[in-house]
């Protein structure tokens, strides 16, 4: 073997060691959000009362994203990788999703766009914000992003259960997304 | 690799084409010569704060192997320590020093400029 083989032998072992640094599984986080879009969408086909749904999205998406930081932050502790640059870059993320649904808020009460329509919006939102949250910071939710973007169609235009099945799918990929790919580093969170 | 230039080992053979001059590698001799202690400056680059655990983990390696490294990258001043407890039990956390980061820029530097000649 000539000292160039070594050097390169030496960068993919420095290259392995940082890919692995890096699949730190979120997984609790994952598993809250598959809890709440589960609850979430299928409100839609078995309420009556239609302002129960935005209600419980505005009450949930500030509480899920506030227990989001706080699981991170115990994940990342608990791992013992503490990444603040990381994790201010997830938040940046999610508060950008955040404030897109309070300005479509904005354009329900404007009269601009019915209810259901900023229902549909924000599930629109929402697949775009996890695509785009698998290209930047976690590959598992890219499939999900899709999957959000594949049911769209199916909450807007399927008579009768298309809301509980999308939730169903949707939470299913989040539940993937949190299992996949699980070591014995993560084996206790 | 610095000692055995020293001690007149030539590590490269007359036909090796992949090194074209010895100063080059001598540049890449050091403490972060190794790939171990490279591969923890370059994960705490990566990352702010890293425990010995987790290194030990995202590494494969041994408690003592690692603690060696460890150690003499500490002694050089390349990283600091902070130990806290965490569940009652001591964690120990690493972080690289300013000058820990700039050594390791000058290394892979060296390093990536030398593969790259190599085609």
């Amino acid at each position: 073997m000539t000292n160039i083989d070594k050097l390169r032998e030496d960068v993919a072992y420095v290259r392995a060691a940082t890919d692995r640094s890096e699949n730190v599984p979120f997984r609790s986080v994952y598993v809250l959000w598959a809890v709440i879009i589960l609850i979430g969408l299928p409100l839609r086909d078995f309420v009556d009362d239609k302002s129960w749904i935005g209600w419980y999205w505005w009450i949930a998406t500030p509480v899920g994203f506030l227990l989001s930081m706080w699981l991170g932050s115990r994940t990342s502790a608990r791992i013992g990788q503490a990444d603040m640059e990381i994790g201010m870059r997830w938040v940046k993320h999610w508060l950008a999703y955040v404030v897109a649904c309070v300005l479509v808020g904005m354009l329900v009460s404007g009269g601009k766009l019915t209810g259901s329509g900023m229902g549909a919006l924000s599930v629109l939102l929402l697949a775009l914000s996890y695509f785009y949250a698998g290209l930047h910071l976690d590959r598992r939710l890219v499939p999900v992003g899709i999957l959000i973007g594949i049911c769209f169609p199916i909450i807007l235009y399927l008579p009768g259960y298309g809301s509980t099945a999308s939730g169903v799918v949707i939470a299913g990929a989040l539940f993937a997304a949190a299992f996949h790919g699980r070591g014995k580093s993560d084996a206790t969170d | 690799m610095r000692q055995l230039f020293m001690a007149g080992v030539n590590l490269m053979p007359p036909t090796d084409p992949d090194i074209s001059s010895v100063q080059e590698l001598e540049a890449l001799a050091g403490l972060l010569e190794h790939r171990v202690r490279l591969a923890i400056c370059v994960l705490l680059s990566k990352h702010e704060m890293m425990s010995f655990s987790r290194l030990k983990q995202v590494l494969d390696e041994k408690d003592g192997s690692i603690g060696t490294h460890l150690r003499k990258l500490e002694d050089a001043g390349y990283l600091t320590i902070e130990k806290t407890f965490r569940d009652r039990r001591p964690v120990t956390w690493y972080q690289l020093t300013d000058e820990g980061r700039r050594r390791l820029k000058d290394h892979v530097s060296n390093l990536m400029r030398l593969i790259e000649r190599s085609g």
